[in-house]
């Protein structure tokens, strides 16, 4: 029988209280070694004030910081050894790349010699060779990017810290980097909690995702899990697209539930909510509706108002009675002899796989 | 296998010691430093308000004596009175001059910008002492004899950078975008520079000109050189009567002075924020 | 390129509008300061070139006063008291600004209210409090004999440690801004960086914010340096008539022995120890700017 793995880092019921403000509620999380976690929410929702109590710039007003099994709240941040990427990466602008990158090392203390050859070393793993005796400013904005995390691995922390590193960068350069940083931080199996508000970041580099909203977690889960099964609105409609219509309650069947959305029922999957209210809003993803000529049944009769050619999609808008608007989103590529509809043409708008629609019960402002 | 600092208890706890040590040291001579900067005004505006005879600190009793005794004081009178006038004249002319000339160094894009403000700025780098005995010598020997207008235009001459660098600070922030707006709106120059630009340019010159004028006011070292033995302005006084007629009258001259440069502190907070104002 | 405004306005005189370019407006300044700030300047010059009895250019001016060993004696006093003074104010000021740039910004406003009353305050009234400080009967030697540290009030005022003092405070304000100005423009991150990367609070100030502030705080402690030497006030009334340091000499001979000549030669010297000063600090701080200026462009 294997021993249980002890997670890297636990947070057990940390809290934060500017006055009467409460930027971090009652937060618990358990990260274990190797693992990507991303911390993400839209600003204000406490992300950053998270990330700066576990790296020990601020105490926190209750609850506990964990590391390897060690509470670690009365430890000065700089004996933490919580490596930290920055969102403007913070090189040292007077110093050389090589010594930016050594810069932990002397500060515990190791040889010169030591210091050069693991500099180098870095250099070559962040696909720098040959750079250490450039200035920051002389870098571009990715290639500073790789020094900074260099720099932060060259220490070997027990657990890496990602500040929204990526919001500096273009589009196609920020996706490049994504990809590279995860490899990287997977092959060393570093322990990551990635800060973002970018949920097609965390979605993609994640192997959980913590969503936050007003200084709490409201999901924690894989990103198919939050995807897939939303625990509530908030989640449901910051990740991804969906579209929201009320809904009244039938019946319900264990995960299941029967509802009458815009005159049509359907059986759907019911998220985890304890209301027993009868009402209450469908979640359907764009993907998970097919457009269909007017004639046929079996779903909201409407007209398009929107059709966009997204590269491999086709992106719909389709108004349905009572100033509902639905958003369709079609494959291009590929048989299946579908075609493309046009703006004005009266179509009828089905959903694909009704199990995996979400009921959210309860009145929702 | 990274050493974990984190667990050593020892290294804890001298981390922390150190960091307390070091906090310790900033606040100790970060508090003296504020001290020592308040120590000489708090002072004189406590010395002003004893009973006795003589200046001391801490005050012998409470009153407000010698304050009563400045109104008598005729020498004080017309030599505050003259000071006034003279700041208010300065400040006038610089201030015209100023605001005129901060309008090409902002918007302006000609060779010679950089130079420009190095000329206008350059009476703030060069000591009052020697601009007083050069001014002296300049306008004796062009053959005038020293005067209050003579005198007024010194001032004006190392004040106007004052007025020259919050006016224009306040005009960068502006967004010339709002003129081109209001031009489009069918506003001409004259109207857009009233409606528009000025009214947000007042705050950077009313701080330049409250500095400028706050300058003319307190100052000695030209005033020394180019009063001349007739005119004498309110530091003039004060300095003659520090040095052969010392009572606590002096101090309460200057606890007035102090009180004027707060009232202009707080203007200048309220107008534009003191925290701008360092960053020129 | 000049912004000249279009014909077609009304109201201020058309004529005018048309034909005013923008720099024009900054004539008037730049004429007065011409008149009024440059030729007496070029005057002052003059005067200490040429003899003092009138005819050609000559360096004796200069001459007769570099080899009074006085003016020597005086020339050093100031130089000394004016390094001492910038050390001291350095010394007090940074730590200040450094905490003020880790506090709130209540409490920035409070430093920057208590930065500011004093520098706008006349130089007359701060020299005058000090008087009062330094006097046998002022706030030290009170202090001094209640701690029993003393039994006869020590002199302090007519002396160079007074002046010393007093200068120092009435030229903290003038070095404090320019250090927060410094420590101000440097990036926050910079130093949690360090500190995540295992450097205590104080290395990541040694190491990273020090090095990086360092060209702001030499800038502004050469133009303090330059602002001491020159200063008049407090050295006259806190040091008396013994005191005797370059700019009392140059009122001196301004206004008490009518030597124009003197006193114009004088001030030039000053302002020539001054400038060399700046220009040297000044090549010593660009050559500390780590090659971060240096080096080819290539990226």
């Amino acid at each position: 029988m294997s021993a249980q793995p002890v997670p890297d880092l636990q947070l057990l019921r940390l809290s934060k209280r500017y006055g009467a403000v409460l930027a971090v509620d009652d937060v618990s999380l358990d990260v274990e070694p190797g693992e990507f976690v991303t911390l993400l929410g839209p600003s204000g929702c406490g992300k950053t004030t998270l990330l700066k109590s576990i790296a020990g710039f601020l105490q926190p007003s209750e609850g506990s910081v964990v590391l390897r099994q060690t509470v670690i709240n009365d430890v000065l941040p700089h004996l933490r050894q919580i490596g930290i990427v920055f969102q403007h990466y913070a090189l040292f602008p007077h110093m050389t790349v090589a010594q930016n990158i050594g810069f932990g090392l002397r500060m515990r203390r190791r040889g010169r010699a030591e210091t050069d050859r693991i500099a180098a070393e870095m250099l070559e793993l962040v696909k720098l060779p040959g750079m250490g005796g450039r200035y920051p400013h002389q870098l571009s904005g990715g290639q500073q990017q790789r020094v900074a995390l260099a720099r932060v691995l060259a220490v070997q922390p027990v657990l890496l810290l990602l500040d929204e590193p990526f919001g500096a960068l273009d589009k196609k350069l920020r996706v490049e980097m994504q990809i590279e940083v995860k490899q990287l931080v997977s092959e060393l199996r570093v322990t990551t909690i990635f800060v973002t508000h970018d949920q097609e970041e965390a979605m993609l580099m994640s192997d959980r995702i913590a969503v936050m909203q007003a200084g709490r977690i409201v999901q924690c889960d894989t990103p198919q899990a939050i995807y897939d099964r939303p625990h509530d609105l908030f989640v449901a409609d910051f990740i991804g697209a969906s579209n929201l219509l009320d809904a009244k309650v039938l019946g319900t069947d264990g995960a299941a539930a029967r509802v009458a959305a815009g005159g049509t029922e359907l059986e759907v999957g019911l998220a985890g909510e304890t209301s027993t209210s009868a009402e209450g809003v469908l979640m359907i993803r764009p993907e998970n509706l097919a457009l269909r000529a007017a004639a046929e049944r079996g779903g909201w009769e409407g007209r398009v108002t929107f059709a966009l050619h997204a590269g491999p999609t086709m992106e719909y808008e389709v108004a349905v009675g009572e100033g509902a608007r639905l958003r369709v989103s079609r494959p291009r590529a590929g048989g299946g002899g579908e075609r493309t509809w046009r703006i004005g043409e009266k179509v009828t708008v089905s959903v694909v796989d009704p199990a995996s629609c979400r009921l959210f019960r309860g009145r929702w402002t | 296998m990274p050493e974990r600092s984190f667990e050593d208890h020892g290294a804890r706890v001298r981390a922390r010691l150190g960091d307390a040590a070091f906090w310790a040291a900033i606040w100790v001579v970060s508090g003296l430093a504020l001290v020592y900067l308040l120590l000489p005004t708090c002072i004189i505006v406590g010395a002003s308000f004893t009973t006795s005879d003589f200046v001391v600190f801490p005050p012998v009793g409470l009153s407000l004596r010698w304050f009563a005794k400045l109104w008598e004081l005729e020498a004080v009178r017309v030599a505050a009175a003259r000071s006034l006038g003279i700041a208010a004249a300065a400040t006038a002319v610089a201030v015209v001059l100023g605001v005129a000339a901060a309008f090409p160094l902002v918007r302006g894009r000609f060779r010679g910008r950089e130079a420009l403000n190095a000329l206008l700025m350059s009476p703030l780098v060069l000591p009052s002492l020697v601009y007083g005995l050069a001014a002296l010598i300049f306008v004796s020997a062009l053959g005038f004899s020293l005067s209050i207008t003579v005198l007024v235009l010194s001032h004006v001459a190392i004040i106007v950078p004052y007025v020259v660098r919050t006016t224009a600070a306040s005009l960068a922030l502006l967004d010339p975008h709002l003129e081109e707006a209001a031009r489009s709106l069918g506003a001409n120059i004259w109207r857009t520079f009233v409606h528009v630009v000025l009214p947000n340019l007042l705050p950077g010159i009313a701080t330049g000109g409250a500095f400028a004028f706050i300058s003319s006011f307190d100052n000695l070292t030209v005033s020394l050189f180019l009063a001349g033995p007739r005119v004498e302005t309110l530091p003039i006084r004060l300095f003659s009567m520090i040095e052969f007629d010392l009572d606590p009258s002096v101090a309460a001259i200057s606890t007035v002075l102090v009180l004027i440069t707060l009232a202009v502190v707080l203007l200048a907070h309220r107008a534009v924020g003191l925290t701008r104002i360092v960053r020129l | 390129m000049d912004q000249p405004l279009e014909p077609g306005d009304q109201g201020l005189s058309r004529g005018l509008a048309s034909r005013l370019r923008l720099w024009q407006l900054a004539l008037p300044a730049t004429l007065f300061l011409a008149v009024y700030f440059f030729a007496p300047l070029l005057m002052l010059f003059w005067w200490s070139v040429r003899a003092p009895e009138g005819g050609a250019l000559t360096l004796a001016n200069f001459a007769s006063l570099l080899t009074d060993p006085f003016f020597f004696q005086t020339l050093w006093l100031s130089l000394r008291l004016s390094f001492e003074v910038t050390a001291i104010t350095l010394a007090l000021g940074f730590p200040l600004a450094y905490l003020y740039t880790n506090l709130g910004s209540a409490a920035r406003l409070a430093i920057l209210f208590i930065t500011l009353l004093p520098l706008l305050t006349s130089a007359v009234v701060r020299s005058f409090g000090w008087i009062v400080l330094l006097g046998k009967q002022g706030l030290i030697n009170q202090g001094l004999m209640a701690a029993g540290l003393t039994d006869a009030p020590i002199r302090l005022l007519f002396t160079v440690a007074g002046v010393r003092l007093a200068l120092a405070q009435v030229q903290l304000p003038f070095m404090l801004l320019p250090l927060i100005n410094a420590l101000e423009q440097l990036d926050p991150s910079l130093e949690p960086a360090a500190v995540s990367l295992g450097a205590s609070r104080f290395q990541a100030v040694l190491r990273v914010t020090v090095p990086l502030a360092m060209p702001g705080v030499v800038a502004g402690a050469i133009l303090n340096f330059a602002l001491t030497m020159s200063a008049f006030i407090t050295p006259a009334m806190v040091g008396g008539g013994s005191f005797i340091v370059m700019p009392t000499l140059v009122y001196q001979s301004a206004i008490v022995t009518l030597q124009w000549s003197k006193a114009a030669t004088t001030a030039l010297i000053l302002l020539m120890v001054a400038l060399t000063v700046v220009w040297t600090g000044t090549a010593v701080a660009k050559r500390w700017h780590y090659g971060a200026r240096e080096g080819a462009a290539d990226a």
